[in-house]
């Protein structure tokens, strides 16, 4: 893959279609399936985590050719879980209703395996700006799966849609809140339905793509090295 | 002693951390589909679990309270947890090459593994006590290891079956999980009954 | 730039180097963001509590922390924070205790007023992770006003069976969390019948 060719628009893009770290890279599935019981913990989430790949690419793209590649992979950790401290402190003083109902995974932004990847395999090789876009898009892309997956869950299992009630789907109206949708099963079975219509999606809209069929990478994370060890082992 | 069945039994069963709380979900989809290389990471992640409960523990009590470090838990849990790894996976390279054999593949993933930084800022939001910590530690990878082999046995009986064409892949994975999320379920309020 | 990636993959002292130097720079960082947000978030933390003070105990005026004191030889953590009572005249009447007990999500935090007499009369759920629309709804003042005014010193359970404690309805599926304020009001209740003299008495030496 040449970067150089990569137009600032297609760079930005790529993160909210083509390659949707949640929809189409399966990364990042544990907070996607477990705070998007409401559209709003979905784009709390989703901005905490897009501030975090923010800083963590524009400081990792700055330092790509002071850090040493022996310690390369503990290195991006360190300024990872720098920019996930603040997060938390922000949020802790500023909102912290949404910093209540996230719990452990703002933490867990550390271990989000989009952001060490997007680290590993573009902000370690690129230069600033085009790293800042990427950034975004990948931000924006998650942001956008963890909303839509939240709304979905919060409209069929709360009858409410960001907070506001919708009275047709409460208890006493058309249809009762379908509670499993906000229920852990709620989660995986929402996050199954995304991926069939985002396959399907995009075999319409590229037939070439069509033909890969997502493959989960063990630990899903590519930018681990140890990942290719275990896929072996699995194949 | 009856408060550390309590502690192992709800996070085995009730909360577990799959099916439950989310956690550990990319290992979990990503190497159930065969029981053996199941249960070797989960036995990798029940050993990285206690020993990273039990030395988490020491340091957030008798270094990051005391000295009001509390926002350098997350950079300081995770250094913790990765250099443990690392140094797990030298020790038994030396000491223990069977048990090398058998986990090292699995070691390095871990590091990254959410279950495991998961645990430890459990334990602490939980304030939890030392043994405490430890057995749910320790409960947590035994969770883990049951949603694992549990699954590793629906993905084999859905490699035969016939899926829609639409939902093949990892879409019916997904709905599988669910579905045994829903039996987890069940397992509610069950604490109570047994340990009244 | 390649070369000099490989120059520096050969020294591992200036490797650990600089990922010492790394971790220096982001620690000094957050101790600066730190200095920043501890005191909005203390201040925060201060501000609601006195919210939530007043809510449960409505005759007193002003509420002390006696934690510090009180927590001190009691090995029980479930019991978060004790505060003081006072009216205008600075007399101690009754106490409000933060307890924790576990709910279907994880721990359940509760606030409770309780008088001399050991009779409860204000509740507040602090803060809890149950589920959406079944177990959140113990955060309602239908449910929590079931534990208020009823006879004091007597500790509540979800059981009929059980006939020397007060009844409370559980909350239709959402048994464990109803359960969960059921053993932290209980909690709180034990605390204070063990702890009311002393509690009363600090009061008098200010």
């Amino acid at each position: 893959m040449s970067d150089k060719k990569l137009t600032p628009l297609k760079n930005f893009t790529k993160g909210i279609l083509a390659e949707n770290p949640v929809l189409r890279l399966v990364l990042g599935t544990c907070p996607a399936l477990a705070v998007t019981t409401t559209g709003k913990n979905g784009l709390g989430m989703g901005l905490a985590a897009t501030f975090v790949l923010l800083g963590s690419n524009i400081v990792i793209s700055l330092l790509r050719n002071v850090i040493p590649n022996k310690v390369r992979i503990p290195s991006f950790i360190v300024i990872i879980a720098g920019f996930v401290s603040i997060v938390q402190m922000l949020m802790k003083a500023y909102l912290q209703d949404l910093d209540r109902s996230l719990g452990i995974f703002i933490p867990l932004i550390v271990v989000n395996c989009i952001i060490l990847a997007r680290a590993e395999m573009f902000a370690s090789k690129n230069s600033v700006l085009p790293s800042m876009i990427d950034a975004l898009g990948m931000g924006a892309g998650f942001t956008a799966a963890l909303v839509l997956m939240g709304s979905i869950r919060e409209i069929l299992g709360n009858g409410s849609f960001f907070d506001l009630s919708l009275p047709v789907l409460r208890s006493g109206g058309v249809i009762e809140p379908i509670l499993i949708f906000i229920l852990p099963p709620g989660g995986f079975f929402v996050f199954g339905i995304l991926i069939a219509l985002s396959q399907k999606l995009t075999q319409k809209l590229d037939k070439n793509a069509a033909r890969k069929e997502l493959k989960i990478s063990c630990g899903m994370c590519k930018g681990c090295e140890a990942a290719d060890n275990c896929s072996e082992k699995e194949g | 002693m009856k408060e550390m069945f309590i502690i192992l039994f709800s996070v085995i069963f009730v909360d577990n951390f799959v099916l439950s709380k989310f956690l550990g979900i990319c290992p979990f989809l990503g190497v159930s589909k065969k029981l053996n290389t199941a249960m070797g990471m989960s036995m990798a992640v029940i050993l990285v679990m206690g020993m990273s409960s039990a030395i988490t523990y020491p340091i957030n009590t008798f270094l990051l309270v005391p000295n009001g470090l509390e926002y350098l838990r997350t950079i300081v849990f995770i250094l913790v947890i990765a250099a443990l790894v690392q140094s797990i996976e030298t020790i038994i390279k030396k000491l223990l090459p069977p048990l090398y054999d058998a986990l090292g593949v699995y070691l390095p993933l871990i590091t990254t593994n959410c279950a495991v930084l998961g645990v430890v800022l459990l334990n602490i939001s939980n304030s939890l006590s030392f043994w405490g910590s430890v057995v749910n530690g320790v409960g947590a990878g035994i969770g883990f290891m049951l949603a694992m082999v549990l699954f590793a046995g629906v993905r084999a009986r859905l490699e035969k079956a016939d899926v829609p064409k639409f939902l093949r892949g990892l879409p019916i994975t997904l709905i599988a999980a669910s579905i045994v999320s829903v039996s987890f379920m069940g397992f509610k309020g069950i604490i109570e009954k047994l340990f009244a | 730039m390649q070369n000099r990636k490989r120059e520096f993959k050969e020294l591992g002292i200036v490797s650990a180097f600089i990922l010492f130097a790394i971790t220096i720079i982001v620690t000094a960082l957050l101790a600066g963001v730190d200095q920043f947000t501890e005191p909005v978030i203390s201040q925060h933390q201060v501000e609601e509590a006195e919210i939530s003070h007043e809510h449960v105990f409505e005759d007193a005026v002003t509420f002390t922390d006696r934690s510090a004191e009180l927590l001190k030889d009691h090995d029980d953590k479930r019991v978060v924070t004790v505060f003081d009572a006072l009216d205008e005249d600075g007399k101690v009447i009754g106490v409000v205790l933060e307890t924790l007990a576990a709910g279907y999500g994880g721990d359940v935090k509760v606030m409770t007023g309780i008088s001399p007499e050991l009779e409860i009369v204000g509740l507040e759920v602090v803060s809890n992770t149950e589920t959406p629309g079944l177990g959140t709804k113990i955060t309602e003042e239908s449910f929590m006003g079931r534990f208020i005014g009823k006879t004091p010193g007597v500790k509540f359970s979800l059981k009929t069976e059980d006939s020397d404690m007060t009844h409370i309805d559980a909350l239709t599926g959402a048994t464990l969390s109803s359960r969960a304020v059921v053993n932290a009001v209980n909690r709180a209740l034990d605390f204070a019948s063990d702890n009311m003299d002393t509690i009363l008495a600090g009061g008098d030496s200010q």
